[in-house]
């Protein structure tokens, strides 16, 4: 399973603008996006929400297609990730 | 249109709340019951607010003074809410009540007043909004029960004034929204909420939207826990599709800093978690002008900021069974309104958006009939984003579907020098293909329409509040939409019960609400078919009959009284009789005895008898 980490910089209730982190990993063929929360697990870890379980990428005429690799599969999520979460 | 009742006590409380459990025939002024039925006063009964049953406790929001929630109703069928405290342009106060548009389903709409079961539990939403005071554009509370007793009377709430910080996760820090309980997921039992407008924070920047919401065990437990996937998304309305084969919601968001970017995708509240099914960024190629879009991404002189939201969903005639559609506002880069029409499969969550929708005007033009909003605000970091919006919704007549093209502004004056601004536009749709639109009729609102109300299920008849008038239409193929009533009273809702009953409320002298029952004037139309059409009289008695049915203006038969009489001197009903009075059925024809007894010509009068 390939994972990376992407930040999001989004708005709070105060109007500011904050970053939050995302563990997305990709495993056949399916892209999996969860939060990572300040708030810590059993064994000390960032507990990780998931948000997003998303096996195909969706094209921008609205048709949708396979990911060809998990590259391919982040890339999508970084350029989508403003309008979809 | 009667006055039903003038609030007279200074307490936090809907003007109107219908009990919804089925076992109930109770309907709630202020706190005391009266029968639903004839709206007779019951004795010593009054509504349980209270969690431990001691006292009597307020429903709804309180900011130091009683009547801001008198101008509420809490009804099962479709109601509608409108702020008239400010006449200002770009005001937090304009913002409108989406609630007429946030589920495109018909048969899941949100109800302000609602009943669930699983068929093994039950439970209660009173919904409720806090619009009035303080400085948050919309938004919804809720008072919930769980299973309940046979009555709202002898049944604790659950919990009270349950906020959006209840329904949990990082919603809590954006706690003045608007989240409408649409469903329960057959499968979860979960209640799924719309996430609506999300406020965020200081800026209130609305609207906002969630992924999706739910609150566990029919929305009874578990409030807490309901997920919430981060802070809100940006620059999007949200509205609810649907339900998918496997149970779970799908949502439609819109963005409103363009026409051409939606983002469709379904919320699955078992994993709490998204898969987005579209996301739709492509900038629509041109496709030949003429009724044709030319596409593009249309400057700001036709608009900026500007919320548009979907139809509702019927059968796609395209695709067929198991396939819905659905239109969205599109104007091309010259500002032509060529709505895209959205495919939806449901069982595969395959979306299929058509930028070729043909729009025909016929010998007018859109510029000749219809006007863009171009006053309002154009930026997106205000908090009344939501006081203005283009809406289009279908509805059928007669076998021929109907799209309507809308525009309100929740000041209440903004488009009263502006009568394009303020026109309703009717198309005809193909029936075999929903990628034509042909112009059929318009109708300007005397002033600026603030919001509509559907006050039937057909969408045949429309109400339109306005900030002194509540004005009611029916629409027949023929005309479009007529004009039939002009209520003088500023609503501060209007809605329905259960029985189809139109509410008003507007604040009265105590500021509590004055509670209107509205009868509509309708067309009724009524056939008289003999069952011959002549009669040859040889000097005996012919017995015969009519057949007898009243029509609503939907073509749907009704049952109402009519009186028959004879003008001529050749046939009775009976004895000597020539006139009787018949109640005819709302499913066959009424068959009317009447008797030859002449020769000669006779003609027979028909009126619907007004009770």
């Amino acid at each position: 399973m390939d994972s990376i980490i992407i930040e999001r910089l989004k708005t709070d209730a105060d109007g500011n603008e904050i970053t939050k982190n995302y563990n997305v990993s990709y495993e056949l063929g399916t892209l999996v996006v969860s939060e990572i929360s300040e708030e810590k697990d059993s064994n000390g870890e960032n507990k990780l929400i998931p948000v997003m379980i998303q096996p195909w990428k969706c094209l921008p005429d609205g048709s949708r297609d396979n990911f060809a690799d998990s590259q391919d599969a982040f890339d999508w999520f970084n350029e989508f990730k403003d309008q979809v979460i | 249109m009667a006055v039903l009742k003038t609030n007279k006590y200074a307490v936090t409380t809907a003007a109107v709340i219908e009990d919804p459990i089925p076992t109930s025939n109770y309907i709630y002024f202020q706190h005391d019951a009266h029968n639903k039925t004839t709206f007779a006063p019951q004795f010593d009964t009054w509504i349980q607010h209270n969690t431990s049953g001691t006292g009597i406790t307020n429903f709804g929001y309180n900011a130091g003074t009683n009547y801001y929630m008198g101008g509420t109703l809490v009804l099962t069928g479709n109601t509608t809410h409108v702020n008239h405290t400010s006449v200002a342009i770009n005001d937090w106060q304009c913002t409108i009540d989406p609630s007429p548009f946030v589920s495109m389903d018909t048969t899941r709409p949100f109800a302000w007043s609602k009943y669930y079961t699983d068929g093994t539990n039950t439970s209660v939403w009173l919904s409720y909004t806090q619009m009035y005071p303080g400085s948050v554009g919309f938004a919804t509370n809720f008072e919930y029960k769980l299973n309940p007793s046979t009555d709202m009377t002898k049944t604790l709430p659950t919990l009270a004034g349950v906020t959006q910080t209840n329904l949990g996760g990082s919603q809590a820090s954006n706690g003045n929204s608007a989240t409408f309980p649409v469903y329960i997921n057959p499968n979860t039992k979960n209640l799924v909420f719309c996430p609506w407008t999300n406020s965020n924070g200081a800026g209130y920047y609305i609207p906002y939207r969630g992924n999706g919401a739910h609150a566990g065990a029919l929305g009874t437990a578990n409030l807490s826990a309901s997920n919430y996937t981060g802070v809100a998304v940006a620059a999007q309305t949200i509205q609810f599709l649907g339900v998918g084969t496997d149970g779970y919601a799908t949502f439609f968001g819109n963005n409103y800093d363009s026409d051409y970017q939606q983002t469709i995708w379904k919320y699955n509240d078992s994993a709490t978690t998204i898969t987005t099914l579209a996301t739709i960024t492509a900038i629509p190629a041109s496709s030949g002008g003429g009724t044709l879009s030319l596409g593009g991404n249309r400057a700001a002189t036709f608009g900026t900021y500007f919320p548009k939201l979907a139809s509702n969903t019927f059968q796609d005639p395209l695709l067929g069974s198991g396939t819905q559609g659905f239109y969205v506002p599109f104007f091309d880069t010259v500002g032509n309104y060529n709505p895209f029409y959205f495919q939806w499969t449901i069982a595969t969550g395959v979306i299929n958006r058509n930028i070729n929708v043909a729009v025909s005007w016929g010998a007018r033009t859109q510029a000749t009939t219809w006007g863009v909003d171009t006053i309002s605000a154009s930026s997106v970091t205000v908090n009344y984003g939501f006081q203005r919006f283009v809406v289009n919704e279908t509805f059928t007549f007669s076998g021929t579907r109907y799209l309507m093209l809308m525009q309100l502004h929740g000041n209440g004056v903004a488009y009263d020098l502006y009568p394009l601004m303020r026109t309703f536009v009717v198309f005809s749709m193909n029936p075999t293909n929903p990628l034509a639109l042909t112009y059929h009729s318009f109708v300007t609102i005397p002033v600026t329409p603030k919001n509509i109300i559907w006050l039937n299920t057909a969408k045949t008849l429309l109400g339109v509040i306005t900030t002194n008038f509540f004005y009611t239409y029916s629409f027949t193929s023929g005309t479009g939409w007529t004009l039939t009533g002009s209520l003088p009273y500023q609503m501060w809702a209007v809605g329905l019960d259960s029985t189809g009953r139109i509410f008003g409320v507007d604040r009265g002298l105590t500021q509590q609400g004055q509670i209107h029952i509205i009868t509509l004037s309708v067309p009724v139309t009524v056939s008289v078919t003999p069952a011959q059409t002549t009669y040859n009289y040889t000097g005996s008695t012919i017995s015969s009959t009519l057949a007898v049915s009243a029509y609503d203006q939907s073509g749907a038969r009704i049952s109402t009284q009519v009186k028959l009489v004879i003008d001529g001197g050749s046939m009775t009903f009976g004895g000597s009789n020539l006139t009787t009075t018949v109640t005819t059925s709302t499913v066959a024809d009424l068959s009317v005895a009447i008797s030859i007894t002449d020769g000669g010509y006779s003609n027979i009068i028909a009126s619907v008898v007004l009770s």
